[in-house]
């Protein structure tokens, strides 16, 4: 449509979150389309990025790694641990009635993601760097769940009883296989590890990243991959496939 | 032998300060000296750290007479073999109890 409103590069990345480098990367691989003027500048339709924005992976994206932390819709953002609970409580009865997803499955789902956003709570405290609480989604029918913060990430977190961690890599294989042991109660969790298995038996997928350490976990059964990003997360992020 | 419905806590049990939650709001009705036994009947997720945070006062409480009954469910099923793992403890041997059980009824 001609009279369609359009804006550059520039102000496109501003009202996403992300950063012009990513807006071209995403069309190279098609994910957004750009127009071209006459000068060759890409343009970028206005009604597109609005519906982008809604888009769950981004806005979780843009809650974890952007420098100043976006406005979320408020039923995306749990500011405290008891309505994060309560939420996933709701998400674990909505998979129950929706439909083709088992029992099983809807536990375990309500596990992975029960878990991964009790940890931004557990390891976060009371010393989140700017904004509390966790950005959390989901949309059962697209068969995906989003988990963000903007806390310490899992290095610094884990550098408190591991002060030889020296990568964000390190960190995370820590986090997804190493069991602490003790004869104490041993209040850091090994709830990740428990995850990791769920995850890797059934058909789940999950992409966690920390800093600039990623751990992918392929949708169908299948081993954990832990590998670099050149792109700097300090809390985490993380999607769940299923 | 006393047995505790986790169902009364709600269908979807996260996080450790809730797992102690639930531990202070029961433990005004259990006897000490009674053995405990835990159903998962009804609900739908028990996470690691909820369960975790949940045994480690129970079995205190008791001195690990507590046992999990026999559950099909996913999440617990998922969790025991980490906690039994994670631990070298009284929880430890409640899940392992519990695991044995289990298998042996198969």
């Amino acid at each position: 449509m001609a009279t369609e409103k359009k804006v550059r590069i520039g102000e496109a990345a501003r009202i996403l979150n992300v950063s012009v480098q990513t807006l071209r990367n995403w069309e190279k691989s098609g994910k957004l389309r750009a127009e071209r003027s006459r000068g060759k500048q890409r343009y970028y339709a206005l009604q597109e990025l609005h519906k982008l924005a809604l888009d769950l992976q981004i806005l979780g994206l843009a809650w974890a790694k952007s420098a100043l932390p976006p406005e979320l819709p408020s039923e995306y953002y749990c500011e405290r641990s008891d309505r994060f609970t309560s939420r996933v409580a709701k998400m674990g009865a909505e998979l129950q009635n929706a439909g083709g997803i088992s029992e099983e499955l809807a536990s375990l789902l309500t596990l992975v993601a029960g878990e991964i956003g009790d940890n931004s709570f557990a390891h976060n405290g009371a010393n989140w760097p700017d904004m509390p609480g966790v950005f959390y989604a989901y949309d059962i029918a697209k068969r995906l769940i989003v988990l963000a913060d903007r806390g310490r990430g899992v290095k610094a977190t884990l550098r408190q009883i591991r002060p030889g961690l020296a990568t964000d890599i390190d960190a995370l294989r820590v986090a997804f296989t190493e069991i602490v042991s003790g004869r104490s109660p041993e209040k850091r969790g090994n709830g990740l590890k428990v995850v990791r298995n769920v995850v890797e038996s059934k058909e789940i997928g999950l992409s966690f990243r920390s800093g600039i350490g990623l751990v992918d976990i392929p949708l169908g059964p299948g081993l954990m991959h832990i590998s670099m990003t050149d792109e700097n997360i300090r809390g985490t992020y993380a999607v769940i496939l299923f | 032998m006393q047995t505790i419905q986790l169902r009364k806590f709600g269908t979807v049990l996260v996080s450790r300060p809730a797992g102690l939650e639930a531990f202070n709001a029961i433990r005004p009705q259990l006897n000490q000296d009674t053995p405990i036994q835990i159903d998962f009947d009804e609900v739908l997720t028990v996470t690691p750290s909820w369960l975790d945070e949940f045994l480690i006062h129970l079995t205190d409480y008791n001195n690990g007479r507590v046992e999990l009954l026999p559950t099909k469910n996913a999440s617990v099923l998922a969790s025991l073999p980490v906690l039994k793992e994670a631990r070298n403890d009284l929880v430890s041997a409640t899940v392992q109890r519990a695991m044995e059980r289990m298998r042996n009824q198969k």
